[in-house]
């Protein structure tokens, strides 16, 4: 099996975002981690590679900094990696550079999965925008993987419920949190710099046409909380109560 | 036929979503003020007149319809009939709901088509040479403003923030689409569906959300908690260590790594504050947050803050909720 995993570089939206005199982010001030759902997608590829044999390649859009979270990631246990060097960020184009280095040089694989969506900019449209360009099918949000033979079972997060659902074979999977324990990394793995093979490979950037203009700018807090700190509860609730039908929330 | 938006219909059973309503009389109501050319596409089974009709009463004029009630509508399918009506009467605007249905299908249209995509927007202003668009990034630490002038795109709304528009009824023009006209694109087999407890709104198009956090001690006490739930028509939700502990299902997770969701209210019981929570719940209208200690994070993100037991407060507030709903019917 050769199972291909993307993986996204984001901010760690734990640290402090601080916005420099232009409104930019500063990006020097912030820790770079990997993706959350990236993480559950590669202990997948590694459990059923573990499971079937084969070959778990990590596939990612990022830049020069973007090598050591690989890195970090790869010391899970991932064959190699594939970096490909770009300045775009945006879905569409991050898709279609994805798409065209896998087709390049991993055309052949069996599935690619994928975390279902980034945590950071909350988009989750790389993995069916891939899938569209590569012409397999698209499961989304998967809790449970199934080989069986050429096709593949998964079980689905739906609305109300869930779904059983069979796919060829190559297919690329969405994973959901509660697919997997990922794994820590090895450390020893971490600290041996030498031995992982991250091949990095320059995007040629292609001028696009018109786009969006899209700014970014800090969110604003909430209004002053209306506090009660009553110890007698009957009439905490009534100041509540007094206070929500004034304000007309009830 | 030609059109500025097209607005993708959702449906249970012939029956609009309420997130459907709120894009639909939105737009209807562009279409009398600015005259904007809107076609709501309605397709899958158990389509009725009557559905028809309750689109034309948001203000819909023109309604593409697809009905089969044999095929299974995955997100293959829905985009291949999507893409092709797209195709066909060039909207500049492609406008879905950003429900987990929408979101299977979404970025495969967006590709298709070979344009942009933004994701659960949480605020819109159409003009007829400028759409201006909001959407949280970050964890809700920041705000990222899209200006799209004159290109064609695909965008995903959050239910609960364009809220309902009374417009003029019209009873609408309606276009049925036939099985050939359509490209069928069935990319996998649906084998079985698992229903889940008894079906409830998804988390994300509630308009009440009652949120528990690790203040609530035992699995029985979410008696309690439903009772709440049930006199405010509330969905309950929570914080990831209740999840973890086998309370509440992973779907009804709320923030940064569940789902990140806008109720006109939200209840939030025992809940300290952590920022991951916080980031999924930052767009609620109003937040009431109950806690027992004053000190804790939540209180900052609140409208109004209670400090106390949620054990005591939660009856009294369901006793006094219930008798305000009596005197309001």
């Amino acid at each position: 099996m050769k199972i291909l995993v993307l993986v996204k570089e984001i901010i760690d939206t734990n640290s402090k975002i601080i916005f420099d005199k232009q409104k930019k982010i500063d990006e020097s001030q912030v820790k770079w981690v990997v993706n959350l759902y990236d993480e559950y997608a590669l202990e997948e590829a590694i459990r059923i590679k573990e499971q079937y044999g084969g070959e778990v390649v990590i596939y990612s859009v990022g830049r020069d900094r973007t090598k050591d979270t690989l890195n970090y990631i790869m010391s899970m246990g991932a064959d190699r990696a594939v970096l490909i060097k770009s300045e775009r960020s945006d879905a569409k184009s991050v898709s279609e550079i994805l798409a065209k280095h896998i087709g390049e040089r991993d055309g052949d694989f069996d599935l690619i999965l994928a975390g279902w969506i980034g945590i950071d900019c909350n988009r989750g449209q790389v993995p069916g925008r891939v899938s569209s360009i590569l012409g397999v099918p698209f499961v989304n949000v998967v809790i449970k993987i199934d080989i069986n033979g050429q096709t593949v079972i998964c079980e689905k997060e739906g609305e109300s419920s869930n779904e059983i659902i069979e796919a060829k074979i190559p297919s690329l999977i969405t994973v959901q949190r509660g697919i997997n324990e990922p794994r820590y990394p090895n450390i020893l793995s971490i600290m041996d710099k030498t031995e992982k093979k991250i091949e990095i490979v320059e995007n040629i950037d292609q001028i696009r046409g018109k786009q969006a203009r899209i700014n970014i700018e800090p969110e604003k807090d909430r209004k002053k909380t209306y506090m009660i700190n009553e110890s007698d509860s009957e009439l905490a609730v009534k100041m509540l109560m007094k206070k929500l039908i004034a304000d007309k929330v009830m | 036929m030609s059109c500025d938006v097209l607005v993708v219909v959702e449906h249970n059973e012939g029956r609009l979503k309420n997130v459907s309503i709120e894009l639909l009389s939105y737009f209807g109501r562009l279409g009398k003020d600015n005259g904007v050319k809107v076609v709501a596409f309605v397709f899958g089974d158990q389509i009725s007149e009557k559905l028809y009709c309750d689109i034309g009463k948001l203000g819909i004029l023109q309604i593409v319809s697809y009905v089969d009630n044999d095929l299974d509508m995955q997100p293959g399918l829905i985009a291949g009939m999507t893409v092709g009506l797209a195709k066909k009467i060039k909207p500049k605007l492609i406008v879905m709901a950003n429900t987990v249905r929408s979101r299977d299908s979404a970025p495969l249209i967006a590709q298709d088509l070979d344009i942009e995509m933004y994701s659960d927007i949480i605020d819109i202003d159409y003009k007829k040479t400028v759409i201006n668009l909001t959407r949280l990034i970050y964890g809700g630490k920041a705000i990222e403003k899209i200006k799209l002038l004159n290109q064609q795109a695909l965008i995903t709304i959050r239910p609960n923030v364009l809220g309902n528009h009374e417009n003029e009824a019209f009873i609408p023009k309606i276009t049925r689409l036939k099985i050939n006209e359509l490209p069928i694109n069935q990319t996998y087999i649906t084998k079985a569906k698992i229903t889940k407890e008894k079906a409830q709104k998804p988390i994300n198009e509630a308009e009440v959300i009652i949120a528990i956090g690790r203040g609530l001690r035992r699995v029985d006490d979410l008696n309690m908690v439903n009772d709440l739930a049930r006199v405010v028509d509330g969905v309950i939700g929570s914080t990831r260590p209740v999840v973890d502990m086998g309370f509440v299902r992973r779907s009804h997770q709320i923030g940064q790594s569940g789902r990140s969701v806008s109720p006109r209210l939200a209840i939030l019981l025992g809940i300290s504050g952590q920022i991951q929570f916080v980031a999924g719940i930052s767009k609620a209208k109003t937040i009431i947050a109950i806690n027992k200690d004053a000190k804790a994070t939540i209180f900052k993100s609140a409208d109004y803050g209670i400090v106390g037991d949620i054990y005591a407060i939660i009856p009294i507030l369901t006793r006094e909720l219930r008798k305000l709903k009596l005197q309001n019917r």
